[in-house]
């Protein structure tokens, strides 16, 4: 592995973390923020802990994982990686929309619609990610409609 | 965490910008103060860190309308054909954010796909380029007919349900009524799309719709139409039926024994209009003065196949049986072309046979599926033969 420069990054609980600067900088924020503050050493950021820890630990995969293995087992990776509860799911898509991690978000979001394509009607969907039906009296009608249309 | 006052609409900024400006902000946090919300040189407020112990936006229920956009765009993107596009529906009926957030993924996604999603798109215009296939299934015991949207290319495969129509006789005046839903079809039904009426012999047509085809348009006053009391959905639509289209036939009297002529005029929804102003709240503005384009269709003359000894058109293996319902319909007058001039080579709808009780509809833009299938029902209906 090539020496390269690290860059040490603080979430909002005042964890540091020492990550590699070629995986850190897949995060377009603190891309951004690296060349904007020219501090390579220390960077200021406030974000949750576990998704920190959990986009480190992916970022790192990633590089490791383009050099040595084939599609097939990344994929696999990823799939055990996105095994989370909704919760957890929840805070990996807030951490990487917040750093803007493309593959990441890419990840998640794909994880979120296979979730939703699962769910086979309205139901299923509002249990599995905790959503009240708030549609007014009238509105229902028309959802009823619509649901009701909305077969082969 | 109160992230619904800091971030903007991502449509607004690219994702470089987003990151420029949270830097500029950050950049002057001192890290030992937790404060929200910090002036900078950005215009971007910067975004504020999640209170200790608070739940709210937390949760799936309370994301923001942009980040939800970015799930619904790939679900919407992956959802491209029925059966799959169900997903996209049902994603719809969540909730009203949801709802919102799809609404706009699909009203923004590929347009002139004449791509068909929710109802409402069945008023609106086809697909530019290609035809969209669908199937028209009979059933004369109880005179109903069903459109169906073809998802292989088989006749025997039905595809995805789209509208129902009946035929009912009042008299000397025959009427057939649309709707969504193919067990009820009445003109005081939740469902109710619209309906086609005729004269006694069939040749002539007045295709109504449910829905103002534009604003400021006003609701025939037909006798049937004054006999039910609709369910009125939203208090801003008004009820009745307005006319959007007129089909009539004639006898071809220049070749005497050759098939009968049809002329079609419809009002043709423009691409932007937005025919579905029920699900529609009331801050939504509808297009002011945006008269539909009247759009004039003339069937193609067949041309007589000396050795078949029979009329034929080429229907590209669209169209397997003989029929003298069968027909191609090109525009004389086109809103949607420049200058309004149809270009009579292009067939914008297509019917024919292709079993006892099966037939093809291909349509394209200007044509609705709605008026599409309204206008092939008047093949149906009229009762000029060819001699």
């Amino acid at each position: 592995m090539l020496l390269s420069k690290n860059s040490a990054l603080e979430s909002k609980d005042n964890e540091i973390f020492e990550v590699e600067e070629s995986i850190a900088i897949q995060s377009e924020l603190i891309k951004t923020m690296t060349t904007m503050v020219n501090s390579k050493a220390y960077v200021n950021e406030r974000n949750q802990m576990v998704p920190e820890a959990r986009c480190r630990k992916q970022a790192n995969y990633h590089v490791e994982q383009n050099n040595k293995i084939v599609d097939e087992e990344l994929s696999d990776w990823e799939s055990k990686f996105f095994e989370v509860d909704m919760d957890d799911l929840h805070e990996l898509f807030m951490a990487a929309n917040y750093l803007e991690i493309e593959s990441l978000l890419n990840g998640v979001t794909k994880r979120v619609g296979d979730f939703i394509k699962a769910c086979k009607n309205v139901e299923v969907i509002r249990q599995t990610f905790g959503i009240n039906n708030d549609f007014a009296a009238q509105q229902e009608e028309e959802i009823r409609k619509l649901n009701s249309w909305n077969h082969i | 965490m109160s992230f619904s006052s800091s971030f903007r609409k991502s449509s607004c900024l690219s994702r470089r910008s987003r990151s420029l400006a949270k830097t500029a902000a950050l950049a002057t946090v001192s890290p030992t103060v937790n404060q929200p919300e910090i002036s900078s040189s950005s215009s971007w407020p910067p975004p504020s860190p999640p209170a200790e112990g608070e739940e709210e936006g937390q949760s799936w229920s309370t994301m923001l309308p942009e980040l939800l956009g970015e799930i619904m765009e790939r679900v919407e993107a992956s959802e491209d054909q029925w059966p799959q596009r169900q997903n996209v529906v049902t994603c719809a009926c969540v909730c009203k954010k949801w709802r919102e957030a799809m609404r706009e993924i699909v009203r923004a996604s590929s347009p002139g796909s004449g791509k068909i999603t929710f109802p409402s798109c069945l008023k609106q215009p086809g697909p530019s380029d290609f035809p969209n296939h669908c199937i028209i299934k009979r059933c004369k015991k109880n005179s109903t007919f069903y459109l169906f949207l073809s998802l292989t290319p088989s006749f025997t495969d039905k595809g995805k349900f789209l509208l129902a129509a009946r035929r009912y006789r009042h008299g000397a005046h025959i009427e057939y009524i649309i709707s969504l839903d193919a067990d009820d079809l009445s003109q005081s039904s939740n469902a109710y799309v619209g309906k086609l009426s005729s004269d006694f012999l069939g040749t002539n047509f007045t295709i109504y719709d449910s829905q103002p085809p534009h604003s400021g348009a006003k609701p025939s006053s037909s006798r049937t139409s004054r006999r039910f009391a609709s369910k009125r959905i939203s208090p801003q639509v008004p009820a009745g039926n307005f006319e959007v289209g007129k089909v009539s036939y004639k006898f071809n009297l220049l070749k005497s024994r050759g098939p009968r002529r049809m002329v079609c005029s419809v009002k043709c929804p423009l691409p932007e209009e937005r025919a579905d102003k029920h699900l529609d709240d009331s801050k939504a503005k509808i297009a002011e003065g945006a008269a539909p384009g009247l759009a004039i269709l003339k069937n193609k003359a067949p041309r007589w196949h000396e050795h078949l000894q029979c009329w034929c058109l080429n229907f590209h293996g669209r169209v397997t049986v003989a029929s003298v319902k069968n027909f191609q319909l090109a525009a004389t007058v086109d809103p949607s072309q420049p200058g309004g001039k149809g270009d009579e080579e292009k067939v914008l709808l297509q019917f024919g046979k292709v079993g006892d009780d099966t037939f093809t509809m291909d349509y394209r833009s200007p044509l609705s599926p709605y008026l599409a299938f309204a206008i092939c029902l008047t093949s149906f209906g009229t009762k000029l033969a060819c001699e």
